[in-house]
């Protein structure tokens, strides 16, 4: 680069040349009115700093409105007043359990005693206790109840019994 | 105006921004006719030259907010210049250049009035110069600007590389070459 210096001193001399008084004018006068017309960069900066302060103020506002809303407008997937469609529930089981609701599905308790009779009236002593089940010695903490009380076991084991006998009992000869 | 003169360039920049038309009158006589000159033995048309010469103003006002005041106040605007100028080629394509003697004639013209009557250095100083600015007409687009920017605000390679968005060592190559035929053209005039 150190070689150029005489080309450097030579373009030197070219440097006379320049813009006319004119040009310079005639730039001069469109800057001035550049100034004059728009606000400088400092007051541009300063409006877009109050312009975003006052859209995130609104943001804010706008926010705490949509999420304070009262809920009872918000949609339940199934209403209080809504029924349970009866496309496919089973017909038989909703007629055996008369008054049971729809959604059970299924007889409990009545069902063995209420029509399960015992075919023979005969008494048979001590049976009863040995039919008995004993309950177990430890309770369960568990809150579940047992389906079935001790009591409709021993009707239901007493029938079942009475039946077993009955089919077993040969036909007397005539 | 006179606090205004002794502030950098970058300084007044600043105050540009902040609305001072003082501080862009004082920029503007700083850099107004190596600009102009820059402009001018780039496109080779004065009316061109004048034409552009407002844009690039022009776009100083607008790109105001651009500006950094890390970089350099010259870089900058030589950028703008070389975009500028870069645009009106791509417009007008090279053959829309002017003849090099139309710009000699008058370069001459200003440069040195009747000739004839300046001592015998003097005449010489001027032909080479008329020479010079005839090598650099000769140039290859890149490298004329390249050689323009070296010659006219002394700017480095790196300096060059930012302005023209070009790797370093290509500028390094590119002003090699030009200072090259730049001499080479001296000498054979000399001889």
């Amino acid at each position: 680069m150190d070689n150029t210096s005489d080309l450097n001193q030579i373009y030197e001399k070219t440097k006379t040349t320049g813009s006319s008084v004119d040009l310079d004018n005639l730039v001069l006068e469109q800057a001035k009115q550049y100034y004059q017309n728009t606000p400088s960069q400092e007051k541009k900066s300063e409006q877009n700093y109050y312009f975003a302060f006052a859209a995130s103020f609104i943001a804010a506002v706008l926010l705490l409105f949509f999420l304070t809303r009262p809920e009872d407008k918000l949609i339940t997937p199934i209403e209080v007043t809504s029924t349970v469609p009866t496309k496919n529930l089973n017909t038989d089981m909703v007629k055996r359990t008369g008054d049971l609701p729809p959604d059970l599905g299924f007889p409990f308790q009545n069902d063995f005693s209420g029509k399960i009779q015992p075919a023979c009236k005969a008494k048979f002593p001590g049976l009863e206790e040995k039919i008995i089940v004993k309950k177990p010695t430890k309770k369960s903490n568990l809150p579940i109840k047992p389906i079935f009380s001790d009591k409709q076991k021993v009707d239901t084991n007493i029938s079942l019994l009475c039946e077993q006998i009955l089919r077993k009992q040969p036909k007397k000869k005539k | 105006m006179d606090s205004v003169n002794i502030l950098s360039d970058e300084q007044l920049k600043l105050l540009c921004r902040k609305g001072d038309y003082s501080a862009f009158e004082q920029l503007y006589h700083r850099h107004k006719d190596a600009l102009f000159r820059f402009v001018f033995r780039q496109c080779g048309n004065e009316e061109t030259s004048k034409d552009l010469f407002q844009d690039i103003w022009l776009n100083i006002h607008r790109a105001c907010g651009n500006y950094s005041p890390d970089a350099k106040f010259t870089t900058w605007l030589y950028r703008i210049a070389h975009n500028k100028i870069i645009d009106y080629y791509r417009k007008t394509g090279k053959e829309s250049l002017l003849s090099y003697e139309e710009q000699l004639t008058k370069e001459t013209e200003l440069i040195g009035k009747e000739p004839q009557l300046q001592p015998e250095s003097l005449i010489l100083e001027l032909q080479l110069s008329e020479c010079l600015l005839n090598a650099i007409k000769s140039l290859k687009e890149a490298q004329r600007e390249v050689a323009l920017l070296h010659f006219e605000m002394g700017f480095s390679v790196s300096e060059i590389a930012e302005i023209t968005q070009v790797n370093a060592e290509t500028i390094k190559s590119r002003l090699r070459y030009a200072m090259n035929t730049l001499r080479k053209h001296l000498k054979q005039k000399l001889n």
